[in-house]
């Protein structure tokens, strides 16, 4: 008696469904940028597939209109100002011997130089912020997407992308977040105060700092160089041999149907290769779509700085014009972190997808 | 083009007569000056408003603080150097002095938030 109750109450048990509470939309652990992109732009990841062509050309239309718009207020700020000097120099006989010349030249480089600084330090920050979200995205990536090539019948890979390629991001996140960027600062402060101080040149300093700069982002591209490469080396050779060492023993000790059981294998992993070359697809359209606005944005500042600079040139704005192009060679250096950690990871993952196809 | 003809006439006119004007009265040579002047730089503002109205709208910061400081500077200069030019030609080169000097501190006071703008900037560079 007591066992036919339990069995019913263990039948009762087994019959209710239960289940984890999830939300509606799943953002399959992605960046909230790149949901973000997804649902304004793809329609969600789901409907992704059925983008056409067109629709890609204007989504991507509308993303750059978006970021040029604060890079296009800058420039029109700046010109206004230059515009509006060279037309104060124009009604005035003779500007160079003004007395009051040189106090109206000082209040039109410190509006100029508020208009152009105020955007880029706000590009720092955001360039900071968004290469900590990436290598965030990239602690959670790296292990899912090492454990797909361990299935793959690549562990050693797996485990060398696991192990030398994410301690490399995770460096050179942090020394371009904790130096680099902070030096960026200081670079551009002695940029300003060299153009607004005729008494002490500060450019010889500033060039100094930039060259630190340059010369610190350069050592981590080559030491990462250095990492992708004997990554390539250590993980290909091991798991071909594994591989092939692991065919050979089936298919001599399975008799009569081992040769083709050897086979199988090979085929199941080639199905399982479409896997791992998906999901590192999809990690490297993440990085695209986290790097490529702020890219775009980079790109719009510098071209509308440069052109700020042609004109404070052709307005006789000689300081404006120098501190601009100091303001373009930061640009410069943004667009080099920038395009040099999104490269990191592309071709760390399109060096893994590629290993052992 | 017709507006400059009649301007340049009227400039032409207006010279003659304080020259006449100034052999007989020079204190009164120097008031016609200073009201001709005033004229001038009216008719000349009237002039250039489209113009500022089109690099308010270029710019988007016609309410801005900054913008509006360096309309400001550039219109105290213009102002001080008429009036220092009108007080040299009536031969008061002290007072001449004197405006610029005024002129000077007046567009210095009206930098002064341009100046804690970048002040406050340098800061939070170096933060």
């Amino acid at each position: 008696m007591k066992k036919i109750v339990a069995l019913l109450i263990l039948m009762l048990m087994l019959a209710v469904p239960v289940a984890a509470a999830s939300d509606e939309r799943e953002d399959y652990g992605l960046p909230q940028q790149v949901s973000e992109f997804l649902d304004k732009y793809g329609e969600g990841a789901e409907k992704l597939q059925e983008l056409t062509p067109q629709g890609l050309w204007e989504a991507l239309l509308r993303a750059l209109k978006e970021q040029l718009q604060r890079p296009l207020k800058m420039f029109y700020q700046l010109a206004a100002v230059l515009v509006l000097a060279a037309l104060a120099k124009a009604m005035t006989a003779d500007w160079a011997n003004m007395q009051v010349g040189r106090q109206v030249d000082m209040a039109v480089i410190l509006a100029s130089f508020l208009f152009a600084c105020r955007p880029l330090l706000q590009l720092l920050s955001e360039i900071g912020e968004m290469i900590l979200e990436c290598k965030t995205f990239v602690v959670s990536f790296v292990p899912v997407f090492a454990t797909v090539m361990a299935t793959c019948g690549q562990p050693a890979a797996g485990a060398v992308y696991t192990g030398f390629f994410l301690s490399s991001v995770v460096v050179a996140a942090t020394l371009i977040t904790g130096v680099l960027l902070p030096f960026m600062k200081i670079y551009m402060a002695l940029n300003i105060s060299g153009g607004l101080s005729s008494a002490v040149d500060l450019g010889g300093l500033a060039a100094m700092v930039s060259k630190f700069i340059k010369w610190g982002l350069g050592l981590i591209a080559t030491v990462f160089g250095a990492v992708i490469g004997l990554q390539s080396l250590l993980a290909g050779a091991a798991d071909s041999v594994a591989l092939k060492a692991g065919k050979f023993l089936i298919g001599s000790s399975v008799p009569v149907i081992g040769g083709a059981v050897s086979d199988a294998i090979g085929t199941v992993y080639a199905g399982l290769k479409v896997v791992k070359g998906t999901a590192g697809a999809a990690g490297i359209c993440a990085i695209v779509v986290l790097f490529a606005p702020l890219l775009l944005r980079c790109l719009a500042y510098y071209f509308s700085l440069s052109l700020a600079a042609a004109a404070a040139t052709v307005t006789g704005n000689g300081k404006a014009s120098r501190v601009f192009g100091g303001f373009c060679e930061c640009l410069e250096l943004y667009i080099s972190i920038l395009i040099f950690f999104a490269v990191m990871i592309i071709l760390s993952t399109a060096l893994m997808i590629s290993l052992g196809n | 083009m017709g507006e400059l003809v009649k301007i340049a006439a009227m400039a032409v006119v207006a010279a003659v007569l304080i020259s006449v004007l100034n052999q007989y009265s020079k204190t009164y040579a120097v008031v016609a000056t200073v009201a001709v002047c005033c004229l001038f730089l009216l008719y000349s503002v009237r002039m250039l408003s489209p113009l500022l109205d089109m690099l308010a709208r270029l710019s988007d910061t016609y309410s801005s603080a900054d913008f509006g400081c360096v309309v400001k500077a550039v219109g105290i200069a213009i102002v001080t150097q008429g009036a220092a030019d009108i007080c040299a030609d009536a031969g008061q080169g002290a007072v001449a002095g004197r405006v610029v000097l005024a002129g000077k501190i007046a567009i210095v006071a009206v930098t002064l938030p341009l100046f804690q703008s970048l002040v406050e900037l340098l800061a939070e560079l170096l933060r």
